[in-house]
């Protein structure tokens, strides 16, 4: 039977100018990831909330005091898909292409809500509205025939090398 | 129907993704009050164009970056032809 | 349908009450032709005996119902998938069909009869539908969803191949050698229709490189079915409904033969060159006893070889005439009796084909037969070749060179992979140039004949398009495959206009498809849950939806959770709000502008009720304007509002170049509304922070530790009694509630759903957007133009109201009350004297005040308002008297307290 992990990550958005976002020094432990150019998320493992939340704050008050720092990791619930079974359940809910690179971000709908994904070796995480847990599970569910999600949350794992590079999915040339 | 929509924060999504926010900038100028002004922005609100060809137009992308993106798009075809 | 496990293994299915055995590699088709079975279906208007034809899923000859599913063609399907067979048509039996007659009575029944007759009289329409629909159809459509739903899979691959013949494997190798991700499907299984032989091999020599290749994906037993705009190709199998997303689309569906038209053409019997080929070749059946073979083409005379060799060695049947073109008559072997330049004039019989009248020049000859192969030439089987008007498709093989040779169609397939910028796909071209003459059936799906063509256009229908929908061919199961290529002749032979004779639009879909496997994956609605969703449940909450929220309606007592909230204290999830943070330098230059009341004059920690209205200055959404200690702003919108409610600020503040950071916390913070005369006692018990009128007076806001949960509470009144509305982190929901209600049991506490909410609020007076209102009320309709402040100098739909200021006002939202025994229906319709003037919006009885208390809309007469009106819904009338409201505090005293 597959299994679905679900994860506890903590999840910091910062609002502010797309100059200063870009110059947001990377944290360590954290993935950076450019929802919208005034709007950028560092998602990292719940235990460093409170140090992600501080690095944010300390930037934007010292570059762009107007800017806007929250914790906005109770409103996402994140279901961990692995290797390519996790690939087989995502495609039967998005339509979202996924990039070959790693690691990588991208937003999109899956199972019809707005969706986060964060894609990192062998594992895609999956982050959804918390108002959307059941309705998620359910589908996976209904997709997977039997699947087997944790009823816990493990925390965020996230691989030093990689994490300080994770952007948003490059932004395709239009015409 | 499976009209694509690129949105040039997250790429190419279906257009379920989004929802049409109708032709050009309908917005309301601001400013002084007066006669004209009212009879130009009752044209604006109620009184569209709906162009056979090229027209600039609103799309905002809620299961994504739920950013407002305009883009220029035919009518006809369903070409788009980039950001306006 | 079962799955086929095992291709060679023998199975045996019901066919109508008998069980027919299968042989190896036997179609249904196959199966049932073995056991004896020559009549397969009744056409559909004149019921004629249908026999099988083209054998390659191309005709509507052998469709069938299979398992309660109808319309299958049981000629492609392989008989271990069966197991329950019977004819669609035909009463009381397929064999014996008593509709047979309408045939004698065609001439009742001339093309388009339908619209001329079937008008009077009115009465007859019910019981002529039933009829109709008993006699024409293909059977019935199950009532039930299949036990088994399809998901989606969606694959976005960079090229995608319809069609697993040589030009299609041929096309799908040289993609994948130039490094792009292929998706290959076939209808059927690659290779199975055809003979072993070199071809074969090659083919499966193709098949299994592509197999190793992980650049390629081949998707069998999966139709394609159609090209949408994306592109998309939408491709149905059996246990997925595949949606591919490619950025290129190969068409390589080959080509079927020509379908000929004659009188006699659709008498079982008549076979399509590679069908009788195929029934002969592959499943050892013969076709006829005594067969005329008519062979225009090279591959015609292949088929002739493979009948004269079934025909040696079973020694159950002959050819006994064949019909070749001057051109191939030296190519014919000798002892087939050969006409040349010989063409078939018609083909007689009743049950089947007895003879066929063969015309040289100006000779007849009849020979009587009772097989009749057709083998004319080929048409492309071009369906979704002419869907993709504007997507990147190229066709590959015989669907864009009919009658190519092998080595012609992998050479076009490799030419697919040409890195060329592809438009506009290539116009297939027909091979059909003559007109049909004389009569004979050109629709065989439809019963479609040459007269009928000739009476349409007689009657002015003069164009494929006016034709096609006049006499509905093309219409049917084949799309158009048999008969597209005849209309377009006829047309083109009688009319000089060029448009008159375009092709006909063809559409997706191009195979028929169940409705339910399209809604593959999309069945389920998106589905809203608060933090508190599983503790309502707990409670035995009735659950109901709310928008795309799922919300408690009641807990099981109405009664109990009214008079909670009236006398003692209650609290309601009220999660479901939307809710924002608005920041940044312009924040209260955007909600100034946005809002028609004044926010720049608002203090830090005090909430004002807004509006929000569109630029016609309707009113379509309402909330809460909070101002914060650091300067900047928490707003909420309704429940149904608030996610779109992200959509409009952003909008403005871009329209205004405004510099704002608008964040959405609906879901990451829980609210719940504490409500009560008893409200604040509660509170004491659970925190130390005050929650006096003083520390948060009505209206006012302030940050709170309640249970250990940190909150922003404000004062709200939506329900007249005192009221705090928490909100908090929604992790810490649950245990918030939890809390609340520990100590509320010494306060007999109970929670309130969406039931009691609606009567409290309607006692109150309170208007409920989308309930109360229609899209077009302005908010003096409503009265709510105190919360409009028109001396603001511009707000979103400020031109609009001072333009609708100069209109007069044809209705307005009023109170009323009813006295009787019961309040009315919602949506009563109302009366004064006897002329209707409204319609109540809400409705309910109170408690309290013991009668019934509504809101409505009553139309301004000349002169003042009716004080007085009748209302009517579905039980009688209820007497009513239009009010001042609200019905309940109407001082605001209790809810200021």
């Amino acid at each position: 039977m597959p299994s679905i992990q679900r994860t506890h990550a903590a999840v910091v958005a910062c609002y502010a100018s797309a100059a200063a976002l870009d110059s947001l020094p990377a944290m360590p432990n954290a993935y950076s990831c450019r929802v919208a150019p005034d709007e950028l998320w560092l998602i990292a493992p719940p235990e460093l909330l409170a140090e992600t939340e501080r690095h944010a704050a300390e930037y934007c008050a010292r570059t762009e005091p107007t800017a806007l720092v929250l914790d906005q990791s109770d409103g996402w619930v994140t279901f961990t898909l692995r290797g390519t079974e996790g690939l087989w359940i995502l495609a039967q809910l998005s339509a979202v292409p996924l990039p070959a690179t790693r690691p990588a971000f991208v937003q999109g709908a899956v199972a019809g809500g707005a969706a986060k994904l964060l894609l990192l070796d062998g594992v895609i995480h999956v982050l959804v509205p918390c108002t959307l847990r059941h309705h998620l599970a359910a589908r996976f569910q209904d997709v997977c025939g039997s699947v087997f999600i944790s009823s816990t949350e493990t925390p965020l794992i996230t691989d030093q090398r990689t994490s300080t590079s994770a952007s948003r999915l490059s932004t395709p040339v239009l015409r | 129907m499976a009209l694509k929509v690129t949105c040039p924060h997250c790429g190419a999504r279906e257009y379920t993704e989004f929802w049409f926010g109708g032709e050009g900038l309908s917005h309301a100028s601001s400013g002084a009050q007066s006669a004209e002004r009212l009879e130009e922005d009752f044209r604006r609100v109620w009184l569209k164009t709906n162009a056979a060809g090229v027209q600039v137009e609103r799309w905002f992308h809620h299961a994504g970056c739920r950013r407002w993106l305009e883009i220029k798009r035919d009518t006809l075809t369903n070409d788009f032809h980039g950001r306006a | 349908m079962a799955a086929p496990n095992d291709e060679t293994a023998s199975a045996s299915f019901d066919f109508e009450g008998r069980t027919i055995p299968a042989a190896p590699g036997d179609t249904v088709a196959s199966a049932l032709y073995r056991a004896g079975v020559r009549t397969f279906s009744r056409s559909f208007k004149y019921h004629r005996r249908r026999g099988l034809y083209c054998l390659s899923g191309d005709c509507p000859n052998c469709l069938m119902t299979v398992d309660g599913e109808p319309a299958v063609r049981t000629c492609v399907l392989p008989a271990v998938a069966a197991r329950r067979v019977e004819r669609g048509a035909g009463w009381p039996t397929a064999d014996h069909d008593v509709l047979s007659i309408l045939w004698h009575l065609r001439a009742l029944m001339p093309v388009g009869f339908y619209y001329k007759s079937m008008i009077r009289p009115r009465w007859l329409f019910p019981i002529a539908e039933r009829v109709i629909r008993r006699i024409a159809g293909l059977g019935e459509v199950p009532r039930q969803p299949s036990a088994s739903a399809k998901e989606r899979m969606n694959h976005h691959p960079d090229v995608v191949v319809i069609g697993g013949g040589i030009a299609g494997l041929s096309a799908a190798t040289a993609a994948v050698d130039a490094g792009a991700r292929v998706i290959l499907v076939d209808e059927g299984l690659i290779g199975e229709r055809i003979a072993p032989g070199r071809l074969r091999e090659s083919i499966d020599a193709m098949r299994d490189e592509l197999l190793g290749n992980p650049l390629a994906v081949i998707l069998e037993r999966a139709t394609a079915v159609g090209v949408f705009e994306g592109p998309l190709v939408p491709v149905v199998a059996e246990n997925f409904l595949h949606l591919v997303h490619p950025s290129r689309i190969v068409v390589a569906t080959g080509a079927l033969e020509q379908h000929a038209v004659f009188p006699g053409n659709d008498l079982p019997g008549v076979w399509l060159g590679r069908g009788a080929a195929g029934i002969a070749g592959v499943h050892g059946l013969a076709p006829g006893r005594a067969i005329v073979v008519v062979a225009n083409t090279a591959e015609g005379l292949d088929h002739l070889d493979v009948l004269r060799r079934y025909a040696r060695q079973q020694r159950d049947c002959q050819v006994v005439a064949a019909l070749v073109p001057k051109a191939l008559a030296g190519r014919v072997p000798p002892g087939v009796d050969v006409i040349v330049d010989g063409s078939v004039v018609e083909a007689l019989g009743t049950r089947a084909v007895r003879a066929v009248v063969v015309a040289t020049g100006a000779l007849r000859r009849t020979v009587a037969c009772d097989a009749l192969v057709l083998s004319l030439g080929l048409e492309p089987r071009d369906g979704l070749l002419r869907q993709a008007v504007l997507e990147p498709v190229l066709g590959a093989g015989d669907v864009v060179h009919p009658g190519c040779t092998a080595e012609q169609a992998e050479e076009s397939g490799r030419l697919t992979a040409d890195p060329r910028p592809v438009s506009r796909p290539p116009v297939s071209t027909s091979t059909i140039t003559s007109a049909p003459g004389g009569d004979g059936f050109v629709c065989l799906c439809e019963d479609v004949s040459v007269k009928e063509f000739k009476h349409a256009w007689d009657e002015g229908y003069r164009s494929t398009e006016l034709l096609k929908r006049y006499s509905t061919v093309t219409m049917g199961a084949c799309q158009g495959a048999l008969c597209h290529a005849h209309l377009k002749a006829f047309v083109c032979e009688r009319s000089p206009e060029s448009w008159a004779g375009k092709p006909t639009t063809s559409r997706p879909p191009a195979r028929a498809v169940r409705l339910e496997d399209l809604a593959a994956g999309a069945r389920v609605p998106i589905e809203h849950h608060t933090a508190l969703h599983d503790r309502h449940l707990t409670r035995g909450a009735v659950m109901d939806w709310a928008g795309s929220w799922k919300r408690p309606s009641n807990y099981g007592n109405l009664e109990q959770e009214y008079w909670a909230v009236r006398k003692n204290v209650s609290a309601m999830d009220v999660s479901t709000l939307g809710k924002y943070r608005v920041a940044g330098p312009d924040a209260t230059a955007l909600l100034e502008r946005i809002y028609p009341c004044n926010v720049s004059d608002l203090k830090p920690w005090r909430s004002r009720y807004a509006l929000l209205l569109n630029e016609a200055g309707y009113l379509f959404d309402d909330g809460l304007v909070c101002k914060l200690g650091d300067g900047s702003y928490y707003v909420t919108f309704t429940s149904s509002g608030g996610d779109a409610a992200e959509s409009w600020l952003r909008e403005w503040a871009d329209h205004w170049g405004l510099r704002v950071h608008i964040a959405n916390v609906t879901a990451a913070r829980s609210a719940i509304n504490v409500a009560g005369p008893r409200a604040r006692e509660l509170l004491r018990l659970l925190s130390n922070d005050p929650t006096d009128a003083q520390a948060i007076p009505y209206g006012g806001l302030r940050e709170m530790v309640v249970s250990g949960v940190r909150c922003l509470t404000i004062r709200v009144g939506f329900v007249g009694e005192v009221s705090y509305e928490l909100h908090h982190a929604s992790r810490q929901s649950e245990t918030l509630w939890d809390s609340l209600f520990n100590a509320g049991r010494a306060l007999d506490m109970w929670p309130h759903g969406l039931d009691t909410l609606k009567l409290l609020r309607l006692e109150k007076g309170h208007v409920l957007i989308g309930q109360d209102t229609d899209f077009d009320t302005t908010p003096a309709k409503v009265a709510l133009d105190f919360a409009v402040k028109m001396d603001k100098p511009d707000f979103v739909g400020r031109t609009a109201l001072q333009r609708l200021a100069t209109l007069p006002r044809e209705r307005s939202l009023l109170p009323l009350t009813f006295t009787g025994r019961r309040a009315p229906e919602e949506g009563a319709q109302l009366f004064d004297n006897g002329t209707h003037v409204g319609n109540l919006t809400s409705s309910r009885f109170s408690p309290t005040l013991g009668c019934g208390v509504a809101l409505g809309w009553i139309r301004h007469a000349v002169g003042a308002p009716p004080t007085r009106v009748t209302a009517r819904d579905t039980l009688g009338d209820c007497e009513g008297v239009i009010t001042k409201g609200p019905f309940y505090d109407p001082t605001g005293e209790r809810l200021r307290a």
